[in-house]
């Protein structure tokens, strides 16, 4: 019984935790922009038609590390780096954290034509940002969240 | 230009062909127009005008200046049509595909002219410059961000200007008459007196032709044809023999004869604003034939649609304007975008959008502003698409009187309104309508005077003239109020009257002629009435529109011996006696917009 008492109260609680580490978006190039920069448009989930730049900008960031998008693979393979470096991520993640940096520019905040999406679960949301993925590359490598493209050779 | 260019477009091309699912914008179809010369130095000048017309027909497409003129000889004459009637329907389209067929074979040269306009062949080479000129002006403002802040910023232009390629056409106009109003009026017999109005009247046949652009005609041509400044001497001469032999497919898509008026009333010929000279008029004729023409290939086929994204939502805009031909009287249908299960996707009809101010996309980047009349909540990245209004609405209402004053008629009614219309300063729609009203109400056991004696039955006709706006104070805008302001005419015929009269249960209050002398003669109403409605859009095209009236009506009878009327409203004047009578109404419609 107390067991059972025990795992009501955790229940919850683990989906909370759950919700609050998952990441629903998907990632499309679009163009090269330099060699430093790339254009993407980031797919974002929401129950309202209403677009979230803040979420849409941390997903394109969060996209680039741990998923990679067309000839960009991601700055890492090691998913559990995630976990690992919690802390830091919750950090890197939070309003206004250091994730907006390595965004250069976005469209605006206007939604181009057929980038919104009825869904059964709610709405797609495809916006277009420009990402210095060479930079965040460069400041994870030297705070030492991420191996160096020389690291193991 | 270089090869890795030519390589690249043909690459897009292909992967164009494959999937058409990347570039999300109007693309506006690039036309070039081409007319059959006449000897007729009327038909001439008004080629010539059409020719250099900057209407918003010609707006809403990318216009190929191509030289090729056709000539009327090549062209039987109009044989069974002196005179264009819609019951000729099925003979015209047959003589339109005789002639067409007669057409096409200098289409073809047209064709191959487009083609080498757009790649901008000249001193025998090829250049992508202009299409990429007219790709950039098809672009939406993200296609752009995306475009310029590419490492290639020509990329996502090609895409588009290979979407483009999807959308040629040539259309050819055959102005097969022009003559004065005077010339036409006589040719239908009307005597010079009865002559009312001055200017012109047209018949114009046109030919919409679809080029088609395949797979192996681009292939063919960027290996074959293609020739640039990295293109071998020795292979050039081929080349343009190539492309010279090369053959481009077309398709008629469409065909129709419209006849276009430009005229004033005579009237008006001295007034000082309304007065128009005949070459005024001559000159309007362009834009008469250009909008004539829009409208149906606008309602034949998707491309001449306008389709744009909404960029915001209460207030409502979208980035199109002046450079898309948008104007006042333009309907908007917004769609959502829906993913099914199966992961295919569908639009989904949300709501009606009226242009309530144009903006100027093509000197101030300005949006044009729109109202919601009717639907669900939209929200920004729904797709709009242009649906045509055909500027009436046909009203049908039943009114009903409540008061129990003298002759209060119930009526059925139609009413025919022209709208919307009328701008603020600001250049916004006013939705105003002007409208004609014809009813019909028989009644039975109604109280004919003002004394509690005299009852009748009948019928009752009014006409008359009706003004009346939307207003609109909702977000969605599902509910309207409908203030309105009328003048009838109202005849009204008796079958019998009767005396101290109750309702004759055995008759159905119905009176036999015989049963009692008339009293007085007919009345004649002068019917006006103030109302307020509330309207409710049950749908796109149909709303529900419920209205009280205050009515006051100018009744007057025929003076004889009997004089029983209230002589506080009542008076003898040149043999008749009239009244104010005071009424309330209230009406309920069904309003079909089209």
């Amino acid at each position: 019984m107390k067991i059972l008492i025990i795992l009501m109260f955790l229940f919850p609680s683990f989906l909370i935790g759950q919700k609050k580490n998952s990441w629903a978006y998907e990632l499309e190039f679009i163009s090269e922009s330099s060699e430093s920069s790339y254009i993407i448009k980031v797919w974002t989930y929401s129950k309202k038609p209403k677009l979230n730049i803040e979420k849409t900008k941390k997903s394109a960031i969060h996209g680039v590390i741990f998923r990679g998008v067309k000839n960009h693979p991601p700055l890492t393979n090691d998913i559990s780096i995630e976990n690992k470096k919690s802390d830091f991520f919750r950090m890197f993640f939070e309003n206004g954290g250091m994730y907006s940096k390595y965004i250069i520019s976005t469209g605006k905040s206007s939604i181009g034509m057929g980038d919104i999406i009825k869904t059964d679960k709610g709405y797609k949301i495809g916006f277009i940002v420009q990402i210095n993925h060479r930079q965040l590359r460069q400041d994870l490598e030297i705070q030492g969240i991420i191996k160096g493209l020389n690291n193991g050779f | 230009m270089n090869y890795l260019n030519c390589l690249l477009f043909f690459i897009s091309s292909l992967i164009y062909f494959e999937s058409k699912g990347q570039v999300n914008t109007f693309i506006r179809p690039s036309v070039a127009a081409t007319y059959v010369d006449n000897d007729n130095s009327l038909i001439s000048s008004m080629n010539k005008l059409l020719n250099n017309n900057n209407s918003y027909f010609f707006n809403r497409f990318n216009g190929i200046p191509v030289k090729k003129t056709m000539h009327s000889s090549s062209i039987a004459n109009s044989s069974v049509f002196t005179e264009f009637k819609k019951k000729d329907q099925d003979l015209l389209k047959s003589e339109l595909k005789e002639n067409y067929s007669k057409l096409s074979v200098d289409l073809k040269g047209v064709s191959k002219e487009m083609i080498s306009t757009l790649f901008n062949f000249k001193d025998n080479s090829f250049s992508y410059d202009r299409m990429l000129e007219m790709a950039k002006l098809s672009a939406s403002d993200l296609q752009m961000f995306s475009g310029l802040n590419s490492k290639d910023k020509t990329k996502m232009f090609y895409d588009i200007s290979e979407l483009m390629l999807d959308k040629l056409f040539i259309l050819t106009i055959d102005i097969r008459r022009i003559e004065t109003m005077d010339e036409y009026d006589k040719r239908q017999g009307i005597k010079p007196e009865d002559r009312k109005q001055y200017g012109y009247r047209g018949e114009i046949d046109y030919y919409l032709t679809k080029v088609i652009w395949t797979k192996e005609d681009a292939s063919y041509f960027f290996e074959n044809c293609w020739i640039d400044n990295s293109t071998n001497e020795s292979e050039r001469d081929e080349k343009i023999k190539n492309f010279q032999n090369m053959k481009i497919k077309t398709e008629l898509l469409f065909t129709n004869r419209l006849v276009a008026y430009s005229y004033q009333t005579k009237l008006w010929a001295n007034h000082p604003t309304y007065g128009r000279t005949m070459e005024e008029l001559f000159n309007t004729m362009p834009d008469v034939i250009s909008s004539q023409m829009m409208n149906e290939l606008s309602e034949y086929s998707s491309d001449f649609k306008l389709s744009a994204v909404l960029n915001s939502a209460y207030p409502c805009n979208s980035k199109i304007g002046t450079k898309e031909g948008v104007s006042l009287t333009q309907r908007f249908y917004a769609y959502e975008k829906i993913q099914k299960s199966n992961g295919e996707y569908k639009l989904k009809r949300k709501g009606v959008l009226r242009v309530k101010m144009v903006g100027d996309n093509k000197d101030n980047n300005t949006a044009t502003q729109l109202r919601q009349q009717g639907g669900r909540k939209l929200y920004p990245g729904m797709y709009i698409f242009e649906n045509d209004s055909k500027y009436m609405n046909i009203i049908l209402s039943y009114n009903n009187q409540i008061s129990n004053d003298v002759l209060n008629l119930n009526q059925y009614n139609v009413n025919f309104n022209i709208g919307p219309w009328g701008v603020t300063k600001r250049n916004k729609l006013k939705n105003r309508y002007i409208g004609i009203n014809i009813g019909f109400g028989n009644f039975s056991n109604v109280k004919y005077e003002k004394t509690d004696t005299i009852y009748s039955s009948g019928f009752s006709i009014p006409i008359g003239l009706e003004f009346n706006r939307e207003l609109y104070f909702t977000r969605k805008g599902n509910i309207f109020l409908y203030p309105s302001f009328a003048m009838n005419a109202i005849i009204v015929g008796l079958f019998a009257k009767k005396e101290n009269s109750q309702v004759d249960e055995n008759n159905n209050g119905i009176y036999d002629v015989n049963e009692t002398k008339a009293d007085r003669g007919t009345p004649i109403f002068i019917n006006s009435n103030v109302g307020l409605g509330l309207g409710l859009h049950l749908g796109p095209k149909l709303s529900l529109i419920y209205r009280s009236m205050l009515v006051y009506n100018l009744i007057a009878w025929e003076s004889g011996p009997f004089n029983t009327v209230n002589t506080n409203d009542l008076a003898n004047i040149w043999g008749f006696e009239y009244g104010f009578i005071k009424n309330f109404n209230n009406s309920i419609g069904l309003r079909i917009q089209f």
